[in-house]
């Protein structure tokens, strides 16, 4: 293929990176007077046992979410799971729950000394099961807001696996599971992989769960930085270990890719791949998607409504204590009806945008070597590594100086854009990693110019990844709160913005009630999208 | 294809993505309030003008007084920005950093060593509303930098059905007794100024053993001091320092709490009204600054189960008079020069 257009495209992409990541971030860092004393913050004890604290928890929730997000993308995409739509659209209705509310669910459900489910297995003699605030419960939690991540990315790029290389397997006598084990997850890799790799590195810069749950992790101690007597310095130094981390997950990706890059994959004689039979497996495996749903979907959301649907949450569920005027002031007030248009706004113009950005940016990724796809690698590493907090800061000092942006709701969808960008790369860099170069030749060969290719051929192909790519940042653009209360002005405030202020109002259940429309808005796009997006050209069932 | 349509394609690319990302953020845009510089329209009392407001207190208080405020200056639109009071200092100060001056016309928030901070910064002006010599001396600026506004104490509160009253704690000491191992919440002085000012109110009267022995408790710590309500009333963490109007909210709504006024004392922090330096609206700043103090908001605000900063103000009904309520002695100048550390120490002390 011609390198051409490619290498224009490169230049380009790197010059829009530079003014939303490199500018920004140059302002934090310049202006954060990082001097010796910062480095000797950094090797104090306590900051190495912050460190240390986040590797772990990290290490841990992001193995279990990986774990638990592949799988449950293989059960829904590739195998006969029944129910398997229903499965996914609890899968990512998970994605869309602001973590505010999540912790919030569950302390009311499980928390050790008055959760609603611990008192209740109390009164029937079993001891506490389950303490939600240790190691374990924690790990839970954070899980919740990773395997979404993973099972997006990983299931959207099952779509893609090539069918007749299974085809063969088994007729050369392979058993299921050997299909399974030495053609199917090795294919699957370049999605797993990519999963695993945004699994890991959203579980380092994690800020919701360990903040509910008091557990000083690095994004804590960022934001405690930014806090009098606002040590910068600190928090720059912070991010940039958050930096290093995803640089070595980063590495570790590509060095793991580089032996399957020359796989088959989509090429001339492409075929969907065929579902596997569950057989006997079927039950254990819809326990699996089950408890999860229930335990990351259905209990929370139970909690959040409830609790929207009651006069005062603290009296539980009952026909006296049900109203619908949370809902009605929740939608009433100016503050909050503007906060949910805004959130819309800013998040379909990040979603639609990055998404447009993102894909180019995986092909470039994808299809060139060099510098030119380091350079732009790198500052995507840099802006996702990044917590939310170091980015809105990095915008706030930035976007008051020339070009003043500051003010203007415009700042708060570059930053969604700028932040949750790097997930959609991934998501399409997966898909285009099993096309492979070669059907875009064929396309050129048969005489079709770059525009038809992409339009009629490599666009309906990854449908699935793109559709994927939208939702990876949109979702988090219309629940995001740590840079935009730092970036919202009067009059643009957003969603989670209105429903933080309820909240630290006491007004519980309005601010849950805010969430819950939040996460059916949210649900009604991706819906409209899953329906109307073309993803069913060739997944058929998905 | 050739070499210069590719670059066209290109180049159109880059521009729908530009104007794309530009179309999705307009709309907000024109709501949004003036840039700086835009010209002074506040000279002319009946000449429509807005200003832009900063409030770190809690909604419905914030949006009552604005009504109320709006409702005598028909003329003025107030653009309010509310945001948690540490989420609104950590904007102030990024836009101090970044610009040499806080982007509002009038703030409102806490606490008096933040106000003493930005004083110094020069990034606040004098002016001394009407009613300035009503608030006590120690909780205005004797410049007229700053005048607290609202007073804010902290009290003890427990869950009635986790706690006996018979065993309810009754002094902040009173904390330190180890039937409330996993039992205690309090929030992270890193992030809260109320949970600042109890952590060194406590350490000027009984030293960081105070807390040492808190320590042994093995508090659960939280950023925020909302979070505490929850932990409380659901009996997770039955017993937690709690800020009145937060404590009398939950109690107002019939939930299991109980708040104790400790025997040492309460602590006090104040919700300050100041004019940034540099503000184009400044008549204007100063007809909201005279509300934010005057006896019409203490009505208000009194109504709504807040203390007015004034002396002469009625106290919230059913709830004593200010000064019959015996208050924690803090040293402000000390806690001044102790608060760079104060959060530090605290993590050292108490842990996580």
């Amino acid at each position: 293929m011609n390198r051409g257009p490619l290498h224009v495209l490169a230049v380009l992409l790197l010059i829009v990176l530079l003014a939303l990541v490199a500018y920004p971030f140059g302002w934090l860092t310049v202006g954060s007077g990082v001097n010796q004393g910062t480095f000797g913050y950094l090797v104090r004890s306590e900051t190495i046992a912050i460190i240390t604290r986040t590797i772990g928890l990290a290490l841990l929730s992001g193995t279990v979410s990986v774990v638990v997000g592949s799988v449950a993308a293989f059960l829904v995409v590739r195998t006969n799971l029944v129910w398997a739509g229903g499965w996914r659209a609890l899968m990512l209705l998970s994605y869309f729950t602001p973590s505010l509310f999540l912790a919030f669910a569950y302390v009311v459900l499980v928390g050790s000394n008055g959760g609603l489910l611990t008192r209740g297995l109390a009164q029937v003699g079993w001891v506490a099961a389950f303490d939600i605030l240790s190691p374990q419960g924690f790990v839970l939690l954070a899980s919740f807001e990773i395997v979404p991540i993973v099972f997006i990315v990983a299931a959207n790029s099952f779509v893609l696996l090539h069918g007749e290389l299974e085809d063969v397997s088994r007729i050369s006598g392979a058993s299921r599971l050997r299909t399974i084990l030495r053609v199917t997850l090795p294919l699957a890799f370049p999605g797993i992989g990519a999963g695993a790799l945004l699994g890991f590195v959203s579980a380092t810069s994690l800020y919701g769960v360990p903040a509910v749950f008091g557990v000083r992790v690095i994004s804590v101690a960022i934001q405690g930085a930014f806090s009098f007597p606002f040590r910068y310095d600190r928090a720059a130094a912070l991010s940039y270990v958050l930096l290093a981390f995803a640089f070595v997950a980063v590495v570790a990706y590509y060095r793991a890719l580089g032996e399957q890059r020359h796989l088959a994959l989509v090429g001339g004689k492409w075929k969907p791949p065929q579902p596997i039979e569950l057989g006997r497996w079927q039950l254990p495996a819809l326990a699996l998607v089950a408890i999860y749903a229930f335990a990351g979907v259905v209990a929370p959301y139970a909690v959040l409504f409830t609790t929207a649907l009651s006069r005062n949450w603290t009296l539980g569920p009952s026909p006296e204590n049900f109203t619908i005027e949370h809902f009605a002031s929740a939608l009433g007030d100016d503050l909050n009806r503007r906060a949910i248009t805004n959130s819309l706004e800013f998040a379909l113009a990040a979603g639609l945008t990055g998404l447009v950005l993102g894909s180019l940016a995986a092909l470039v990724l994808v299809r060139l070597k060099g510098p030119l796809p380091r350079a732009i690698e790198a500052l995507l590493l840099l802006a996702w590594a990044f917590p939310a907090i170091s980015l809105g800061a990095a915008f706030l000092i930035a976007f008051l100086h020339p070009p003043v942006l500051y003010g203007s709701g415009l700042i708060l969808a570059l930053a969604y854009l700028t932040k949750f960008m790097p997930l959609a790369v991934r998501s399409v860099q997966a898909g285009l990693q099993h096309l492979g170069p070669e059907v875009e030749e064929a396309a050129r060969i048969s005489g079709a110019g770059w525009v038809y290719t992409a339009r009629r051929i490599i666009l309906p192909l990854l449908a699935a990844p793109l559709v994927a790519g939208f939702i990876l940042i949109f979702a988090p653009s219309f629940r995001e709160l740590s840079a935009s209360i730092l970036l919202a002005g009067p009059g643009n405030e957003t969603l989670a913005v209105a429903a933080l202020l309820a909240f630290e109002s006491s007004q519980f259940e309005t601010a849950a009630a805010l969430g819950a429309i939040g996460a059916l808005v949210s649900f009604a796009v991706w819906f409209v999208l899953q329906r109307y997006g073309g993803t069913r050209v060739i997944s058929g069932n998905v | 294809m050739t070499n210069r349509g590719s670059r066209l394609i290109g180049l159109a690319i880059f521009m729908a993505v530009v104007a794309s990302a530009c179309a999705g953020g307009q709309p907000a845009s024109t709501s949004t309030s003036a840039p700086p510089g835009t010209p002074a329209s506040a000279a002319t009392p009946n000449q429509p003008v807005t200003i832009s407001f900063y409030s770190g207190l809690a909604r419905p208080i914030t949006d009552a007084l604005v009504a109320d405020f709006k409702k005598r200056n028909p003329q003025v639109t107030v653009n309010v920005f509310q945001a948690p009071i540490e989420q609104l200092l950590q904007k102030m100060q990024l836009e101090i950093q970044s610009s040499g001056r806080i982007q509002a016309d009038v703030i409102w928030t806490g606490d008096l060593t933040t106000m003493t901070r930005l004083r110094s910064q020069n990034v606040l002006q004098a002016y001394k509303p009407e009613g300035y010599d009503k608030v006590p001396e120690n909780l205005r600026d004797k410049d007229g930098y700053w005048t607290s506004s609202v007073l804010l104490g902290m009290y003890i509160a427990y869950n009635t059905k986790a706690v006996p009253p018979d065993k309810a704690p009754s002094s902040w000491k009173d904390l330190q007794d180890p039937m409330w191992k996993d039992k205690l919440v309090l929030s992270d002085p890193a992030v809260s100024g109320t949970a600042a000012l109890l952590t060194e109110a406590l350490v000027q009267l009984y030293g960081w053993q105070y807390w040492e022995a808190i320590a042994k408790n093995q508090p659960k710590v939280l950023p925020s001091t909302v979070s505490l309500v929850t932990a409380v009333v659901t009996g997770d963490r039955p017993v937690a320092p709690l800020v009145d109007f937060i404590a009398f909210d939950s109690l107002k709504k019939g939930d299991p709490i109980k708040v104790v006024a400790p025997s040492e004392g309460v602590p006090f922090t104040q919700i300050i009204a100041a004019i940034p330096a540099k503000t184009d609206k400044l008549a204007t700043a100063k007809t909201l600054v005279d509300y934010l103090v005057s006896l019409e908001a203490a009505k208000i605000l009194s109504d709504l189960g807040y203390y007015a900063a004034r002396l002469d103000a009625d106290p919230p009904k059913g709830l004593p008079a200010l000064l019959s309520i015996k208050q924690f002695p803090v040293d402000w100048a000390t806690f001044e020069k102790d608060r760079a550390d104060l959060a530090d120490r605290f993590h050292s002390t108490v842990g996580k």
